[in-house]
C-alpha cells in the first residue's frame, strides 16, 4: 500500500486505463465523471473517505470512467495483487468488498432517479441529505454541519442543471430555511423539511441493518410487513 | 469574466442575488434559454397560474440586456 497525494481536480484514473491498483480515499473528496464529445461533463458520484471507488477494477478490466479528485486528497493505493491475496486468505473481507461496489450500485439507481425524475430544488436537496449521511457515517459531521467543497459548477454537473439553476435552487433551499451554506461549509437546518423536499429515503445507503429486519436461526432475514397487501 | 444576473417574473420569483460568471453575453443568452425551459418545465402550474412570465438577464451593474417572454393565448376569444 502506497500513500499518495493529489491535487484538487486531479485525474487519479481516467476512461480507458486498465489499472492495477485500487485506491481507498484517505482524506479529501473523490468524483467519479465521463466527459461528453461536446466538452460536458457528467459527474457520476462523489466519494468520502474510507471509499474505495474503484475497486471495481480488481475484476473490470478497463476504466470506463475517469475518477478525479475534488478538493485536494490523499489516497492510499493498493495493488490489485494484494487485494486478490487478501479475499482469498479472507473471504469475508470479499464479501465486504462485494457489498460495497453492490452499495455504490444503490447509490447509482438512486442517482438515475434523481436526474431523471425530481425537479431542480429536490436534486439539490438530495445531494445534500446524501452527502450528509455518508459524511457521517465516516464522522466528518459536527451536528448537522459539514464540509462539502463542492462548486456550483461541480453540483450542476452532478446533477444535470445549469450553475445558474444550481444557485438559484441553493438560494431557495436557503429561503425556505433548510439549509446554510458558507463557502463549503453547509449546515442542514431543517433536516425533516430537506427530507421532504428532496424526497429522501436512506434505505438506499444500506447504512446499517435496515430497523426492523429479523435474522432467524436458519441466517434468512425477514422485513416484517409494514404496509397492507395489494387488493386483488 | 463577466458577471450576469437572472431574474425570473413568474409571480412566485426569487432575484438572482448572487450572480452567476459566464465568458460573455451569448453564453448568457444560452444559459437564459436553458434556465427559462427548465424552470418551465419544473413549475407548470406557477406559469398557467401568473399573468406574465419573463426572464431578464442584466449586467452585475443591474443595466438590462435582454429579456425573454413566455405567454399563452387562448385560442377562444371574447364572447360565445
Amino acid at each position: 500500500m502506497t500513500a499518495r497525494e493529489f491535487h484538487a481536480d486531479q485525474d487519479i484514473v481516467r476512461e480507458g486505463d486498465r489499472p492495477w491498483q485500487s485506491c481507498l480515499l484517505v482524506d479529501g473528496f473523490l468524483q467519479r465523471y465521463k466527459m461528453l464529445s461536446d466538452g460536458k461533463r457528467q459527474i457520476m458520484s462523489f466519494h468520502v473517505p474510507g471509499d474505495i471507488p474503484d475497486l471495481e477494477n480488481l475484476h473490470l478490466q478497463i476504466m470506463d470512467h475517469s475518477l478525479a479528485t475534488v478538493t485536494a486528497s490523499r489516497v492510499a493505493l493498493i495493488s490489485h495483487d494484494a487485494l486478490r491475496a487478501l479475499t482469498h486468505a479472507h473471504p469475508r473481507i470479499g464479501d465486504l468488498f462485494w457489498r460495497a461496489t453492490l452499495i455504490d450500485a444503490a447509490i447509482f439507481r438512486e442517482w438515475i432517479v434523481n436526474v431523471g425524475s425530481r425537479d431542480a430544488h429536490s436534486r439539490i436537496a438530495h445531494l445534500i441529505c446524501e452527502l450528509y449521511l455518508r459524511l457521517k457515517a465516516v464522522g466528518l459531521t459536527n451536528g448537522y454541519t459539514f464540509e462539502a467543497p463542492i462548486t456550483q459548477s461541480e453540483i450542476g454537473e452532478a446533477t444535470g442543471l445549469s450553475t445558474v439553476h444550481v444557485n438559484r435552487s441553493i438560494q431557495r433551499l436557503r429561503s425556505e430555511g433548510l439549509i446554510t451554506l458558507e463557502k463549503a461549509r453547509c449546515t442542514i437546518t431543517d433536516w425533516d423539511r430537506l427530507e421532504e423536499a428532496a424526497t429522501f429515503d436512506p434505505t438506499y445507503l444500506h447504512q446499517r441493518p435496515a430497523a426492523g429486519d429479523m435474522l432467524h436461526a436458519d441466517g434468512m432475514s425477514s422485513v416484517p410487513k409494514t404496509h397492507p397487501a395489494p387488493p386483488l | 469574466m463577466p458577471v450576469y444576473h437572472f431574474n425570473v417574473r413568474d409571480g412566485a420569483n426569487i432575484p438572482d442575488p448572487d450572480a452567476t460568471e459566464l465568458p460573455d453575453l451569448r453564453a448568457a443568452r444560452v444559459e437564459a434559454v436553458k434556465l427559462a425551459g427548465r424552470l418551465l418545465m419544473d413549475e407548470p402550474d406557477t406559469f398557467w397560474e401568473g399573468s406574465d412570465w419573463h426572464l431578464e438577464v442584466t449586467e452585475d451593474s443591474g443595466i438590462a440586456l435582454f429579456r425573454l417572454d413566455f405567454t399563452a393565448t387562448d385560442a377562444v376569444t371574447a364572447a360565445l
